[in-house]
C-alpha cells in the first residue's frame, strides 16, 4: 500500500557535494576515434570496390546504404551524448542549490518541503540537442559517389537539407570538373584541396610553385586567397574521380577490343 | 629547366594541339640541332573580326622562363610593333603576363593568346608602352586607325 502521507525516509536527497563534484568531472567515453576508424574502413572498402570494377555491381550501392545507417547511428549517439551531458549539468546544478542533508532538515526532505531532483526525471525532461552535422571527408565522399559513378567529371551539388531531400532524383549541375592539375596540367596523382577556396592542385606541383616561400597567391586566376602548404588537405573526392575515370576507361578499352564490328 | 616547367610545357603542347581557338597557331621553335625547344614558341594572333585588326595574323614569340609556371612567359611582337601597350622592343605589357600583377600558374597558353587578341583592339590608355601609337590613340584617332589598318595589311592572313 502506498501511503499518501509523509514518507518515513525522503523520496530523494541531494547528492553529496563531493560526489556531485565527481559526477561533474566524469567524462563519458569519447567515441570520435572509433567513429574515425569506421569511416576510414568505409572509404577503404569503397576504394577497393571501385578499383575491382564493382561499380556497376550492387556493392557500392550497398556500401552507401550501410554508410547512411552508420551516419544515423552516429547522429543518435550524438543526440544521446548531448542529452546525458545536459542532464548531468542540470542535475548537479539543482542538487547544489539545495542545502546538504542534516538532522535539522531531514524532516523537511521527508515531508516534501525540500525536494531533491531525481536523475531519471531530469533525464526525461532534458531534450536532446540537434546533432552537429559532421563535414568529414568520408561523408562528403559518400555524398559525391553516385554522381561520380555516373560521370567522374560531373559537378556534385551541395548536400541539401533533409526537408527537400529527393533521393531518387540526382540533379546533375552544369559544368565539368577537370581531372588534371591546373599547375602541372597532368592527371592528378596526389590531389590536395584548399580548405580556403576549394581549388585542387597536385601536391608536387603546388610545392614547386611555393618555391620554399611560406605562402603564395592561389594559382587560379581571379582567386584572392593566399595559400600555404598547411591550407591543403588530401582530396578524397578528386582521388575517387580519377580512380573511377581510370576504371571506366579500362572497361571501355576492353569492350572495344572484344566487340565485333557489324556491317 | 625544372621538371615542372618541362612537364607543364609538354602538357600545354598536347592541350593546344587538341584544342585551340580558330585562326590562331602556336608551335615550339626548333633548336639548331633540329630538336624541339619547348621553352620558346612561335605563335600567330589573328585580329578579331569587325575590328581594325581583322586583316592580320600577328606574329609573337613566347619565351617560358625556367621557373614557369611559377613565373609568366614573356610575349614579344616584332620590334617596333604599333600598339599603345607594346614596348618598342615588342614586349607585351599585359597584367596577366606580369608576375606582380595578375599572373597565376593556372593561366594556359589559350588564355594568353586570347588575352593578347583582346588587347589588340582594346588598348589600355593608362599604361602606355610606346610613344607613337599611344599619342595617336589618345590625340588623333584618325591617324591611329590608319596606321593600325596599314600594319594589319603587312601581316595579312
Amino acid at each position: 500500500m502506498v501511503s499518501s502521507g509523509p514518507h518515513s525516509v525522503p523520496e530523494a536527497v541531494p547528492l553529496h557535494r563531493e560526489v556531485a563534484q565527481e559526477l561533474q568531472e566524469w567524462k563519458p567515453r569519447d567515441l570520435s576515434g572509433l567513429f574515425n576508424d569506421i569511416r576510414g574502413h568505409f572509404s577503404q572498402t569503397l576504394t577497393e570496390a571501385v578499383e575491382e570494377g564493382n561499380m556497376m555491381d550492387k556493392t557500392v550501392l550497398a556500401l552507401s546504404e550501410a554508410y547512411k545507417d552508420f551516419q544515423t547511428l552516429q547522429q543518435r549517439q550524438s543526440i544521446l551524448a548531448s542529452r546525458v551531458s545536459d542532464t548531468r549539468a542540470r542535475y548537479v546544478a539543482s542538487c547544489n542549490e539545495l542545502p546538504e542533508v542534516t538532522w535539522e532538515n531531514w524532516d523537511m526532505y521527508r515531508e516534501g518541503a525540500l525536494q531533491a531532483p531525481q536523475l531519471h526525471q531530469v533525464f526525461a525532461e532534458t531534450p536532446g540537442r540537434n546533432p552537429t552535422v559532421s563535414k568529414d571527408q568520408t561523408s562528403i565522399l559518400f555524398h559525391a559517389i553516385p554522381y561520380i559513378l555516373r560521370d567522374p567529371h560531373s559537378v556534385v551539388p551541395d548536400p541539401k537539407s533533409n526537408d527537400d531531400d529527393d533521393d531518387d532524383e540526382l540533379q546533375i549541375a552544369g559544368g565539368r570538373i577537370e581531372l588534371t592539375c591546373p599547375i602541372t596540367c597532368k592527371p592528378f596523382e596526389k590531389p590536395m584541396v584548399s580548405r580556403k577556396c576549394g581549388h585542387v592542385f597536385e601536391f608536387e606541383g603546388f610545392q614547386q610553385y611555393l618555391q620554399g616561400q611560406p605562402s603564395k597567391d592561389c594559382p587560379i586566376p581571379g582567386c584572392d586567397q593566399k595559400l600555404s602548404g598547411r591550407d591543403l588537405v588530401p582530396d578524397q573526392v578528386m582521388e575517387m574521380r580519377c580512380r573511377v575515370s581510370k576504371v571506366q576507361e579500362t572497361h571501355k578499352a576492353k569492350n572495344e577490343a572484344f566487340s565485333i564490328p557489324t556491317l | 629547366m625544372s621538371s615542372l616547367c618541362l612537364q607543364r610545357l609538354q602538357e600545354e603542347r598536347k592541350k593546344w594541339r587538341k584544342d585551340h581557338p580558330f585562326g590562331f597557331f602556336a608551335k615550339p621553335c626548333k633548336k639548331p640541332d633540329g630538336t624541339m625547344n619547348l621553352q620558346k614558341w612561335e605563335a600567330g594572333i589573328p585580329g578579331r573580326d569587325g575590328t581594325l585588326w581583322k586583316d592580320g595574323v600577328f606574329p609573337v614569340t613566347i619565351e617560358y622562363p625556367d621557373d614557369y609556371p611559377s613565373k609568366p612567359p614573356k610575349v614579344k611582337f616584332p620590334a617596333g610593333f604599333y600598339h599603345p601597350n607594346i614596348y618598342p622592343s615588342g614586349t607585351v605589357c599585359l597584367s596577366i603576363l606580369n608576375e606582380d600583377q595578375d599572373w597565376r600558374p593556372a593561366i594556359t597558353l589559350k588564355q594568353i593568346a586570347l588575352g593578347i587578341q583582346d588587347l589588340l583592339d582594346s588598348p589600355n590608355p593608362d599604361s602606355p608602352a610606346q610613344e607613337p601609337a599611344w599619342r595617336a590613340f589618345s590625340k588623333n584617332k584618325k591617324e591611329y586607325e590608319r596606321n593600325v589598318i596599314e600594319q594589319a595589311k603587312k601581316y595579312t592572313k
